[in-house]
């Protein structure tokens, strides 16, 4: 099970714990609540059938419950806060408009995460093309040892700073199956799926970033 | 990886706050709202236009409802003003109106000094990337020191630095004007580009010449399979990627490797691709006899005047590194016997004086 599966199950979000409370036809809202339990929620379907019809309700309902997803994907990905906020915003707007395009709702959460890998690479081509003209690219501020939970020992912010200058040497079609697997939890399958590649592929991809952090472990043992 | 869990996500904190992920959400909102209001806006004037057609059956249609979005000034993509726009800090990306794209670079900025339903004017500091919608009512024309570059539905480059201004042509055409450029104005096309000094030579224009200005690919990393898959041969673009990311993670072997390539495969990217070599053997390996060496093959190479004082500077610093002061002299005066007024006096007498 997928890392935001486990939470989504629990009824948990990194941090505080958060309760999703639902009456028929009303806004969802969030209240903090200590040790609270899951209640009853519309499924993806029925929110994207709602959003489709104008719920203007419905729309903001799927906005607050897979932000932190695409955030986290953006994020990872980019490693700058700026880009992966304009990617949100993008990923959400072009969403929203194309929700009726959407055959089937609950598929929502694997084409959200398709959505977002395309405004990703859309990005990275930007960012490449300007490099090579010598042009600034964005601030690399939101890397992986940088988003390092409060708790974490020096130890780990070592080797996330480890991975995210190997992982930065991966091209983007490899760096997003890792990343989609080995950070995010997701399954290969899913993973293909939002990569719009064979599973064959996808295992070629995660092995590739895989080698890299061996050879740079080994690198360093000796 | 020992320290780090699985998935890794779960040593991460979550990247943005409450109030963050709000003020999306009202970003998100107000562009789809000023989006919607246009074509409503739009719609409503198309109501009208018919009205009036239909009352007054023997006047043509003077409004196409089709092109509303495009009437008037252009606007950003969320319905507010076009003003002046300024990248701090880092690069910025601006959509619009019309569906264009303006990329500044990190310090840039870009002040519209004209804007209408007919035309889109505007004067660059720093580099952008425009990509101008095609076929669309406007003309644009961006200005950048006394280089003037007017399209109409292109993707073009503009770059700055302290010695020139380069004009490069994704897709579409160009016209670049300004005293700088040979003959006063030159019309470019996909794969072409303009270089014109900045330096003291009012009209100095570097070089214009076609080149392919490939796309940047994605190269397949090495895999089990590919010893069983025919290998493509790396693009352009995908060696000076390999290159770059080499260097930054200190692997300069892979990077020295890479521009040789460039150097041998491509003709155009060969004075480019050898001034990087040299940088890295002085700056990064410090090997300043074999820099020495390179800067000496790059003078050599018959380059327009900026590259080759560049190169010469290089070539005196690296004779000068590696404790050889007469040489470093004997180049200097090389130098300004080719270059009496040239802009790098300064530089060559503080390493050979």
């Amino acid at each position: 099970m997928s890392r935001w599966a486990r939470l989504a199950a629990h009824g948990v979000i990194d941090g505080p714990v958060v309760t999703a409370h639902v009456e028929v036809g009303a806004q969802v809202s969030a209240q903090g609540a200590a040790g609270s339990g899951v209640c009853e929620e519309p499924d993806d379907a029925t929110l994207v059938a709602r959003a489709v019809r104008g719920d203007g309700r419905a729309e903001e309902a799927i906005y607050k419950r897979y932000v932190r997803y695409v955030a986290a994907i953006a994020i990872h990905l980019t490693g700058s806060r700026q880009e992966a906020e304009d990617i949100v915003q993008d990923t959400f707007e072009k969403a929203l408009d194309q929700l009726s395009s959407l055959r089937d709702g609950a598929a929502l959460r694997p084409w959200l995460a398709q959505i977002t890998l395309r405004q990703v690479h859309r990005r990275a081509r930007r960012r490449r093309l300007m490099r090579l003209f010598g042009l600034d690219g964005s601030a690399q501020d939101a890397t992986l040892d940088t988003l390092a939970s409060p708790s974490a020992s020096p130890e780990v912010r070592a080797e996330l700073s480890r991975v995210q200058s190997v992982i930065a040497l991966a091209n983007d079609d490899a760096r997003a199956a890792w990343t989609l697997h080995k950070v995010e939890g997701e399954t290969l399958e899913y993973t293909s799926e939002v990569c719009r590649c064979s599973l064959a592929t996808t295992k070629r991809r995660v092995a590739a970033v895989e080698s890299l952090l061996r050879a740079r472990l080994r690198k360093e043992e000796r | 990886m020992s320290e780090l869990p699985e998935p890794l996500g779960e040593a991460l904190r979550d990247p943005f706050s409450e109030h963050e992920i709000g003020a999306m959400w009202r970003t998100v909102r107000a562009r789809r709202e000023a989006r919607a209001g246009v074509s409503r806006r739009a719609t409503l004037e198309f109501a009208f236009a018919t009205a009036f057609v239909a009352a007054a059956a023997l006047f043509a249609w003077t409004r196409r409802p089709t092109r509303a979005l495009d009437e008037g000034p252009l606007r950003l993509a969320d319905g507010g003003p076009l003003g002046a726009l300024e990248a701090v800090g880092s690069a910025r990306i601006v959509r619009l109106s019309d569906g264009s794209e303006i990329t500044l670079a990190a310090g840039a900025g870009l002040s519209p000094t004209a804007n209408d339903g007919r035309r889109f004017e505007a004067a660059l500091t720093g580099s952008g990337v425009f990509e101008v919608r095609p076929h669309g009512p406007r003309r644009w024309r961006v200005g950048c020191d006394d280089l003037a570059v007017e399209v109409l539905g292109t993707g073009f480059v503009i770059a700055q630095n302290a010695h020139e201004i380069r004009v490069t042509v994704r897709h579409g055409v160009v016209r670049v004007e300004g005293a700088r450029v040979a003959g006063g104005a030159r019309r470019l096309t996909a794969g072409e580009w303009i270089a014109v000094s900045l330096g003291a030579a009012p009209d100095t224009t570097l070089a214009t010449r076609a080149e392919p200005v490939a796309e940047a690919h994605e190269e397949p990393e090495a895999t089990p399979d590919a010893r069983r898959a025919p290998r493509r041969e790396p693009t352009e673009d995908a060696l000076w990627e390999r290159a770059n990311q080499a260097r930054i993670a200190h692997r300069y072997d892979d990077a020295t490797r890479a521009l040789e390539t460039l150097a041998r495969r491509f003709p155009a990217q060969r004075a480019t691709a050898t001034y990087k070599l040299g940088q890295i053997e002085m700056d990064d390996l410090h090997h300043y006899a074999r820099a020495a060496t390179i800067f000496e093959r790059l003078v050599a190479m018959g380059l327009p005047a900026a590259l080759r004082e560049d190169g010469y500077v290089r070539w005196v610093q690296s004779l000068a590194r590696n404790n050889d002061p007469a040489a470093a002299r004997r180049v200097a005066a090389l130098y300004l016997r080719e270059f009496p007024a040239g802009r790098r006096r300064g530089d060559v007498a503080r390493w050979a004086p």
